[in-house]
């Protein structure tokens, strides 16, 4: 399966047929050229073809899945500690399964280069092997080193498997080391996403479809977590940052992925990084409606210096900054009400860096960010509904339900204050929703 | 095409010499090392990749070792060996400058302190790898004596690497020991 059998639309072979005696017709007389002709059959492909493509890529993700298995049995099986064993046959054993794994990965890309299967869970039994390997080994030994260094070595002995074989499944693995890693240690670590980059350029640049969007998922959703995670831990200089910089990434996310997969892209799963983005905006702005965020705080404390994972994540947090910036000026034309609804929440983060230098009540963010997630989510279900899209009708119902659900719950505000706004709200709803009707009789009568 | 399968033998390579240097080293400490007892009191816990194993609380441990100069949290420092009147291993002292010839001596991570009182370290040796039925036992059979005066590990110590070579009760190799228990009991 080439890769750019991937891109065709698929249409049913009696359609596809008649494209062809069609175009053959068109060609006869002269209206197309035979290199036309071939260009235009070229863009589909028949529903069987379709069914193979899809075959064989749900055969890679299954032996993907099985060789993960048989990995992770492997490690277990090892982990066991087979006391019993000579240490000559326990060093046997750490070195069997690599070498066998990488026989299996030299075997693919010697006499099977094309199988991506092979290739595939080839890569994902090498990354395990190498683990089971250096576990082995460090069992036999009583070699010192905590869960960190174990897995420090594991990722570094690991991630060329991805560029020399041109694993998306080690990739996945490898997202989630890095998460672990990052999760075990206040470290740096989620810098070793950038190793990644390049492969998911390459993914990208292939329009590799299926593996493309499972790698950028696991990618994505492991640098969040590792970078709101490594700034939000006590006594860090960053703690009270921790929100814009996620509000922040969820923006810049949102950004790419309009950027990368176009404005266009209405599938919530086919474009990771805005979706991940619009889940972000939506809780993080959700957060905002609370009393008692903490407000920004110097960096530069005694009590806790900023070391070079703080500096890193500060580098990252400005350069979303200036990357969403950037992509809202150039691109302000472009954007549709609901891309509008989303990047508006960046808003709140120069809210929240001025708020750093003039002092601002708490209010001001409080009120600010209901109103926004109530004018939002109202604008997302009438764009939803006049554009006839089912998920931006439902996106902004989520978002307005959890906004009216956190206000029921919300102590700081007094019972009848609560009350009455619901009221007004609920009132204001059915109103709109009787004038529009009226107003869309209107034009059907006129019609 | 070429260049890729090259560059993939080295990965080969790499991932086959990393084990095997392990192995190199540790074959490099217990055979031609120094062996020192370190009196110690095991605890079990448990490792996703290694399994089971048997973490290992040494005395020297308990008191901060003396030092003249200044350390981090985190810096590598030199802590010198010797042994006291009933032969188990202490460290007189934490020195950042490697120690010459005749002197023995861990490399080890400094943990909490200060130049006042002295700095406790991380001592790189704390595993001792078992079984799912080993370990527990292990841990069983040490804890249960109110006196653990007489467990202690064996450690072999090169140009500053130490490794663990046994673990001790009443001296004899744990597994042994707990065998003698089991026919003990059994009886």
């Amino acid at each position: 399966m080439t890769q750019h059998n991937q891109n065709k639309k698929a249409v049913s072979t009696e359609r596809l047929k008649w494209l062809q005696r069609e175009s053959e017709d068109w060609q006869e007389q002269g209206l197309i050229s035979a290199e036309a002709q071939g260009s235009i059959l070229n863009l589909y492909a028949g529903q069987e073809e379709a069914d193979a493509r899809r075959i064989a890529l749900s055969n890679i993700l299954l032996i993907s899945l099985g060789a993960l298995l048989i990995g992770g049995g492997i490690i277990l099986l090892l982990a066991h500690n087979w006391e019993d064993f000579g240490t000559g046959l326990r060093t046997f054993l750490s070195f069997l399964p690599l070498v066998l794994a990488q026989s299996l990965c030299w075997y693919g890309v010697q006499y099977k280069p094309t199988s991506l299967a092979l290739r595939e869970s080839g890569a994902v039994l090498l990354f395990f092997a190498v683990a089971s390997s250096i576990a082995l080994i460090s069992q036999t030994y009583h070699i010192y080193g905590d869960l960190e260094r174990f897995l420090v070595v594991w990722l570094l002995l690991g991630l060329p498997i991805i560029y020399l074989l041109r694993s998306a499944t080690t990739l996945m693995l490898i997202s989630g080391i890095i998460l672990w890693l990052c999760c075990l240690e206040r470290e740096p670590y989620w810098l070793f996403y950038i190793a990644l980059t390049p492969y998911l350029y390459k993914l990208y640049q292939q329009q590799s479809r299926l593996l493309l969007h499972w790698s950028l998922w696991f990618a994505l959703i492991g640098l969040t977590i590792s970078v709101v995670y490594g700034s939000s831990y006590y006594t860090s200089p960053l703690d009270h940052w921790s929100i814009y910089i996620a509000l922040t990434l969820g923006c810049a996310y949102y950004a790419l992925g309009l950027w990368w997969f176009g404005f266009e892209n209405k599938k919530f799963w086919t474009s990771a990084p805005a979706s991940m983005g619009i889940l972000i905006i939506g809780f993080i702005s959700l957060m905002f409606t609370w009393y008692g965020r903490t407000l920004p705080s110097d960096f530069w404390q005694i009590e806790s210096p900023m070391r070079f994972n703080e500096y890193a994540i500060l580098t990252l947090f400005t350069l979303s900054i200036l990357f969403t910036a950037l992509f809202m000026t150039r691109n302000r034309k472009l954007l549709s009400v609901s891309n509008w609804v989303a990047l508006s929440s960046f808003a709140f983060v120069l809210l929240g860096i001025t708020g750093f230098f003039i002092h601002q009540n708490q209010h001001v963010f409080v009120i600010a960010s209901n109103l926004y997630i109530l004018i939002g989510s109202v604008l997302l279900m009438f764009q939803g509904i006049n554009r006839n899209r089912l998920m931006l009708l439902n996106g902004g119902l989520i978002w307005f339900s959890l906004l009216v659900l956190f206000r029921f719950f919300d102590s700081d505000i007094p019972f009848v204050f609560k009350g009455v706004i619901f009221i007004v709200i609920g009132s204001a709803f059915i109103g709109t929703n009787v004038w529009f009707k009226k107003k869309q009789h209107a034009k059907e009568s006129q019609a | 095409m070429k260049h890729l399968k090259v560059l993939l033998l080295a990965l080969f390579a790499v991932q086959l010499a990393v084990p095997g240097y392990m192995i190199f080293e540790q074959h490099q400490i217990l055979s031609k090392g120094t062996v020192y007892k370190f009196k110690t009191q095991p605890i079990d816990p448990y490792d996703p990749f290694r399994g089971r194993y048997v973490t290992l609380a040494y005395n020297v441990d308990a008191n901060p070792i003396p030092t003249k100069e200044v350390f981090q949290r985190g810096d590598w420092a030199y802590a010198l060996l010797s042994e006291d009147e009933d032969g188990y291993a202490t460290f007189t002292q934490l020195v950042s400058e490697e120690p010459e010839a005749g002197q023995e001596y861990i490399e080890v991570e400094v943990s909490w302190g200060g130049t006042d009182r002295g700095h406790y370290i991380d001592l790189p040796f704390d595993r001792y790898y078992a079984s799912e039925e080993t370990a527990p036992n292990i841990e069983r059979a040490v804890w249960r004596r109110d006196q653990v005066e007489d467990v202690y590990a064996e450690i072999s110590v090169l140009n500053g690497k130490a490794t663990l070579k046994e673990l001790y009760v009443e001296d004899l190799p744990i597994r042994e020991y707990l065998e003698q228990k089991a026919s003990q009991a059994e009886e």
